[in-house]
């Protein structure tokens, strides 16, 4: 199937060109006019969008976590008080998780995993845009219940009794059990999405063994994600079971358990960590690939450290629950399962450490970002293997202690490397450059501003300052660690400023970024910035792992019809042609299909008729969906 | 002037069998979650079970046993008319994968009917105790499955008679079945847990 010939650019196969990119830009057309914004499913659009959204989020996380600090800055500050402290931590809480860290992570992959392995677009497009709606109603509701002060105030666990019909009257949990419901159908579209385009569209030529390291990284993620998340979903919805229709799942009265709650609830919680972590290691090695100029010291090493992390992920969930009194041997098992998941960590430090030695360095902003996360991380690191000892653990659980580990880990294991991603991939999402002396300043106050607010909540922690308090007596003495960590909150608001204001510069005045600014190894460099619809005018194949430094331009598929919406399959191991498949195109119903959804769970907090409802709807949307497209293909001889 | 490798893809086939598939794959990770659900309330029914003295609280009159046996014999039967029809798929038999399909969605059908039975003749409620909880949830779950399932048959056999039936539809109808293994599969541990208790006490 693969022959060598000669080309040359003639005039005729200048022409020849011009006219495949007309076809291709006539069949890849984005939709337009107003309608056209709810019909969309290009990849790229609906990832760029899930990316805003994320960000949005977290910057009304970050109001909040900004209202706290204030709220504790001093002793005996009544500025806020407890019942709307509650809602502050909880919403806060729920929202970096839910609204935040997850979408965000699944969003750069949306956007990056199909440009890097030689695809136009995702598998599964229409779903693609299902997620992101059914995402971004779950979060507007949690906002619209926070403003109409039936924010949930549980905590971002919401541990039952204190969630449970008894003790929680009202709706506020109802919402938040319904938000994650809607947040983990979203993740587990959007994982499922991921795994078939990295199994199923990779460029011929790219077997597993030479999938960039990102790529892995997500696809490992997104099967954390498809067996972590039912464990969730099932929790609250036997939540709101108890609290709706009066099951018994967690009353203790009559053979329920409420630390059946807690089970479930960190059998997806913990790897939920890993599902925050592993993209962010992910964009690591990119960056650090990039600019050090060099292949990856232990490339298979980091892939076995990807896969055992993700096993071990699913090990841990009992150390969040060392204060419940479990049986000894439980603890044991889970202390040592919860210090040797520093290993896989720890090997992928030391290759990248391993890598960034013997390459050639470029110090640009992404790779301060990376010293960042290694600097931060590592701290964060060893205060979870403190942690993972059962007796300190008791000694400093529901302490700051543990939220200035959780800050550590979560922060520094994935918004610094977030925010190095960010730099590094600006320029082909938007053509831009950032300015450098401004992304290095935003770099240092950022990092200045986290150490500030985070560092002194270990000491706090240690000297039994609870968490979830929303003020405390001055004679505790924790007044003037308190003000130093607002004031650090404040210092990281700054730099977060900063960034932002770079970003807008650019967007408005930034410098053309052309397709690869950086001298990167990975295809996505290969196409325009930002990419056209269609992507790849060829579709790429590769013979190696870091395809831009050997030469990819040598290689092109040829034969698709740039006249319908085509993919390539290929082999799921070695990535062998196998068939071409015909995508659809653009629709309403995905939109559609989300609203039916949020209108059926948001119903249900108030009536059970939500269900033949949402019955209802769901088939009315099943059949929209799928309804059949005028037929493009060789028909059956036979027919009605 | 350069050397260009090429590599042809002008006659590849457009549809292919199988885990070739992306739909197999997709449908395929469905089931990994839908799966895990299933396995997760499984094990939430042997956690609360050991935390109680007397199980099954109200044991399942004979009436359960007798509903739970139908769903399991309707459903183990509609098994062969998806093996049948997967194979007509296979060789592209429209008139061979109507019938089955017919025949698969009636079966399936009865087996939401049973279903019903089942939930009526249950001696007990969802908020009577955990127990009732859990059991009444199992049922409910597989229900969904069942549910979604019997929606997909219909949805199938009103596209194989009104047409236009394209080639790469032969695929769906063999990942539909796919599907539909799933459903009697994970029907199977469920209803072993729920009756099989009652059964051999
Ligand atoms: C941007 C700067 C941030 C600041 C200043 C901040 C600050 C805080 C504060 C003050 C609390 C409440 C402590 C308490 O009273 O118990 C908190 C809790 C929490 N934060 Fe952050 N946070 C930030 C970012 C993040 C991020 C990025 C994440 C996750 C990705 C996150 C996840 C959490 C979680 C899970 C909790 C626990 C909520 C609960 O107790 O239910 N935070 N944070
Ligand atoms: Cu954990």
């Amino acid at each position: 199937m693969t022959s060598t010939v000669a080309t040359e650019s003639t005039p005729d196969s200048r022409s020849e060109d011009a006219r495949l990119e007309r076809e291709l830009t006539d069949t890849w057309r984005l939709c337009r006019g107003f309608a056209g914004w709810f019909c969309e499913t290009n990849h790229t659009v609906i990832a760029r969008r899930m990316l805003v959204t994320a960000f949005v989020f977290f910057a009304l996380g970050g109001v909040e976590a900004l209202l706290m600090r204030l709220e504790l800055a001093r002793p005996d500050n009544h500025f806020i008080g407890p019942d709307r402290y509650d809602q502050l931590f909880t919403v806060h809480g729920s929202t970096m998780m839910f609204l935040f860290a997850v979408p965000v992570m699944q969003a750069m992959g949306i956007y990056l995993v199909p440009l890097m392995v030689g695809a136009r677009t995702v598998a599964f497009p229409r779903l693609n845009a299902y997620a992101y709606y059914t995402y971004l109603i779950g979060g507007v509701f949690l906002y619209v219940s926070l403003f109409t002060d039936t924010g949930p105030d549980t905590g971002w666990f919401s541990y039952v009794p204190l969630s449970g019909p008894q003790f929680s009257p009202g709706k506020r949990v109802d919402v938040w059990s319904q938000v994650v419901t809607f947040t983990e159908l979203s993740a587990l579209s959007t994982a499922a999405n991921l795994i078939v385009t990295t199994l199923k569209l990779r460029a011929p030529g790219m077997a597993l063994n030479r999938m960039p390291l990102f790529v892995w990284a997500e696809l490992v993620t997104s099967f954390m994600v498809i067996f972590a998340m039912p464990a969730v979903m099932l929790a609250t919805m036997c939540l709101a079971l108890d609290r709706l229709v009066g099951t018994h799942f967690f009353n203790s009265a009559v053979g329920g358990d409420p630390l059946l709650w807690q089970h479930l609830f960190w059998f997806f919680g913990h790897p939920e960590v890993y599902i925050i972590f592993l993209p962010a290691l992910g964009m690591v090695s990119s960056i650090v690939v990039t600019f050090s100029r060099r292949p990856v010291v232990g490339y298979l090493p980091m892939v076995l450290s990807l896969v055992a992390t993700a096993f071990l992920g699913f090990g841990l969930w009992v150390h969040h629950m060392f204060a419940t009194g479990l049986a000894e041997l439980g603890q044991g098992f889970f202390t040592a399962a919860s210090i040797m998941i520093a290993i896989p960590s720890g090997v992928q430090i030391f290759c990248w450490i391993a890598t960034l030695w013997s390459g050639r360095l470029v110090l640009a902003t992404p790779l301060w970002f990376v010293f960042g996360f290694v600097a931060i991380f590592v701290v964060g690191g060893l205060s979870g293997v403190m942690v993972a000892s059962v007796p300190i653990d008791l000694q400093v659980h529901d302490t700051f202690f543990v939220v200035a580990h959780l800050h550590y880990v979560l922060i520094g294991g994935a918004v610094f490397p977030l925010l190095g991603g960010i730099h590094y991939w600006f320029p082909k999402l938007t053509g831009r450059m950032l300015d450098e002396r401004l992304g290095k300043a935003g770099f240092v106050l950022t990092f200045t501003g986290f150490n500030l607010t985070f560092f002194p909540m270990h000491l706090l922690g240690l000297h039994g300052m609870p968490r979830r308090i929303y003020t405390y007596r001055a004679a505790t003495g924790f007044g003037p660690l308190n003000l130093l960590a607002t004031v650090g909150a404040f210092v990281l608001l700054a730099g977060l400023l900063v960034v932002l204001t770079n970003v807008v510069r650019a967007l408005l005045s930034g410098r053309d970024a052309g397709p690869d600014p950086w001298q990167s190894d990975t295809l996505e460099w290969s196409v325009a910035s930002p990419p056209a619809p269609y992507v790849y005018e060829h579709l790429p194949c590769v013979a190696g792992r870091y395809p831009l430094w050997e030469g990819i331009r040598d290689c092109v598929v040829e034969g698709m019809d740039p006249r319908q919406r085509q993919v390539l399959v290929t082999a799921a191991l070695d990535a062998a042609p196998d068939h071409v498949y015909v995508l659809p195109g653009p629709s309403i119903w995905p939109l559609l299909s989300a609203v039916a959804t949020g209108v059926t769970f948001i119903t249900m907090i108030f009536t059970p008729w939500a269900v033949p409802l949402g019955l209802a709807l769901g088939t009315v949307c099943l059949v929209g969906w799928f309804w059949p497209r005028p037929p493009h293909e060789p028909l059956l001889a036979e027919q009605p | 002037m350069s050397e260009r490798r090429r590599v042809t893809v002008r006659e590849l086939p457009s549809y292919a069998f199988g885990p070739r598939d992306p739909m197999w794959w997709g449908v395929a990770l469905l089931m990994c979650i839908e799966g895990t659900t299933i396995a997760l309330l499984l094990l939430m029914y042997f956690y609360t079970r050991q935390r109680v003295d007397v199980w099954p609280t109200t044991a399942p009159a004979r009436d359960s046993l007798y509903a739970g046996a139908a769903t399991t014999a309707v459903l183990l039967a509609s098994i062969v008319p998806t093996h049948l029809m997967n194979g007509a798929a296979y060789r592209g038999d429209l008139a061979r994968i109507r019938r089955f399909m017919v025949l698969m969605t009636a079966l399936s059908l009865a087996a939401l009917g049973t279903r019903i039975w089942e939930f009526r003749a249950l001696p007990f409620r969802w908020d009577t105790d955990a127990y009732g909880s859990v059991v009444w949830g199992l049922l409910t779950l597989q229900t969904t499955h069942l549910g979604l399932g019997v929606i997909e048959n219909l949805m199938f056999v009103v596209l194989l008679y009104r047409g236009p039936v394209e080639k790469k539809h032969l695929v769906d109808v063999e990942v539909n079945g796919m599907y539909w293994y799933f459903v009697v599969g994970g029907w199977l541990p469920i209803a072993a847990t729920i009756y099989g208790e009652a059964l051999f006490r």
